[in-house]
């Protein structure tokens, strides 16, 4: 079955269909939400909310777009809410950041950092990856969300546009405005 | 293009975003200018630094994702097992922590069945095959040996009505400690027909207020309906109104908090608190639908 006719099936409220479309995306979705929050279970709460609400509006998906621009847009439309209301209560992922290189939480199972032999260079990189998370969390959440799905999502300016219902020319200007604070933070270090 | 012009088109070129004349133009001058192409390499090697922070979710992370969606979509739609339970099926992965967690619920029940079980009215159709084995000690013994005791369990079935002394317990039991939350969901379901039972009804406030998994909350929060007018039960669901990480939760609290119509005073103060820092939009809407049906203003005084 192709995905728009999965999308009518499940819009039909055939409950498989609904699981396949979900298993078809919900990695993306996963990885968006860790990356721009930093922290597994805020990530498992944006997974659970972004489907949830999926399952609940998609009778008004109208196929005028793409069902992933659409889910995207639901999906980090959460993630705004989440980084706004963790910089009114000014407060740090629940779980520490993984620079450290430990395991904190066992969901928590990301990527290790590169092992580096040099310990010189190994305190440089942790210096560059320490700068690196502090930008992140200072950009305003917007800022953040272009810049991520530019950087780890490998996304068009014209993609993210859409996945933040808004023209590429804003996001171009808030890709800009997060560079050049990363710019400037980071100057000597690379 | 001067070195000006190079400049600030240097972030897009890198992102691969500018018009082909401009990028063609572009390449010439960093052919030329050392100083540009000392600037792109370091905005390059910037760009490298960001990926290399680029987090990879761990399939642990996305099966507990998709195991509470099953769960929570189960509460929320009232599907029977056949639709979501596939959901509940283990990834086709080399982890063992989906098969130790199933283990230790197996193990929890089994335990629980057999002190519940004699002198019951309830039929329990016994097997003598331990089909269980789960770790509870591993010691060195020296000689290269080593000692490992196993809790062997055996399965059980049991049937018997919703108002018998010990299905009750079985089912309170179960949705009080199973590591599974489908079943901690599948046997709230089935206490809602026990709900006039003070021992149920606590089981339900105590799933409320502390199961880790939204969905087993949700499912909680849907069987007190009918006693949203106890002034008990109103202070918890006040609390998940307030207090709840998920959305649902506090939304539909929202909706159970409007069917009890006592002391509508003190739903309205909290809702009037909440909608000074809830920041997510169902919820406020909804908050301010039953604001405005209660006819108090949407700020606090
Ligand atoms: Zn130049």
């Amino acid at each position: 079955m192709d995905e728009a006719s999965l999308i009518r099936a499940a819009q039909r409220g055939d409950e498989d269909a609904f699981a396949v479309l979900v298993r078809a995306h919900d990695q993306s979705v996963l990885r968006i939400a860790l990356n721009l929050l930093r922290s597994p279970e805020d990530a498992r709460d944006v997974y659970q909310e972004t489907f949830l609400r999926v399952h609940r509006s998609l009778q008004q998906f109208r196929f005028d777009c793409n069902f992933s621009t659409w889910l995207h847009r639901i999906a980090t439309n959460i993630c705004l809410d989440h980084l706004r209301r963790r910089k009114v209560r000014r407060e740090s992922p629940r779980v520490a950041s993984v620079s450290s290189g430990q395991e904190i939480d066992p969901l928590d199972t990301v990527a290790e950092p590169r092992a580096d032999s040099d310990p010189q260079r190994r305190v440089l990189s942790e210096e560059l990856r320490g700068r690196i998370q502090a930008v992140l969390r200072e950009l305003s959440p917007r800022e953040r969300v272009v810049f991520e799905m530019r950087h780890f999502e490998g996304m068009r300016l014209r993609a993210i546009g859409e996945a933040l219902g808004t023209s590429e020319e804003a996001a171009k200007n808030c890709l800009f405005r997060a560079t050049q604070k990363m710019r400037s933070a980071l100057g000597e270090f690379v | 293009m001067n070195c000006v012009e190079c400049e600030n088109n240097l972030v897009f070129y890198l992102y691969g975003e500018l018009p082909a004349e401009v990028e063609e133009s572009m390449e010439q001058h960093l052919d030329g200018c050392a100083g540009c192409r000392a600037q792109e390499t370091r905005l390059a090697n910037m760009h490298r630094a960001i990926e290399a922070e680029r987090l990879e979710p761990s399939l642990e992370l996305l099966s507990a994702c998709r195991q509470d969606l099953a769960v929570s979509l189960r509460a929320v739609t009232e599907q029977s097992d056949s639709g979501w339970r596939r959901w509940l099926r283990p990834l086709d992965i080399p982890g063992w922590s989906w098969r130790l967690a199933g283990c230790t619920a197996l193990v929890a029940v089994g335990f629980l069945a057999a002190r519940a079980l004699p002198g019951s009215a309830a039929k329990g159709i016994g097997g003598e095959q331990p089909v269980v084995s789960a770790v509870s000690h591993v010691e060195k013994m020296g000689d290269g040996l080593v000692r490992i005791v196993l809790q062997d369990s055996v399965a059980r079935e049991l049937s018997g009505r919703l108002d018998d002394q010990a299905v009750q317990s079985l089912l309170l039991a179960a949705a009080r400690n199973t590591v599974d939350p489908a079943i901690r969901v599948d046997a709230l379901d089935l206490l809602r027909g026990g709900i006039s039972s003070p021992e149920v009804r606590d089981t339900l406030l105590a799933a409320l207020r502390k199961d880790p998994n939204d969905g087993v909350r949700m499912k909680a929060l849907e069987s007190l309906r009918p006693l949203a007018g106890e002034p008990q039960v109103r202070a918890v669901l006040l609390d998940a109104l307030r207090e709840d990480r998920n959305a649902m939760v506090r939304a539909n609290a929202v909706d159970v908090l409007t069917m009890g119509n006592a002391q509508n005073s003190e739903l309205a103060g909290a809702l009037q608190e909440l909608m000074q820092r809830e920041e997510n939009l169902d919820v406020r809407r909804q908050g301010q639908r039953v604001l405005r049906s209660m006819n108090a203003s949407l700020e606090t005084f």
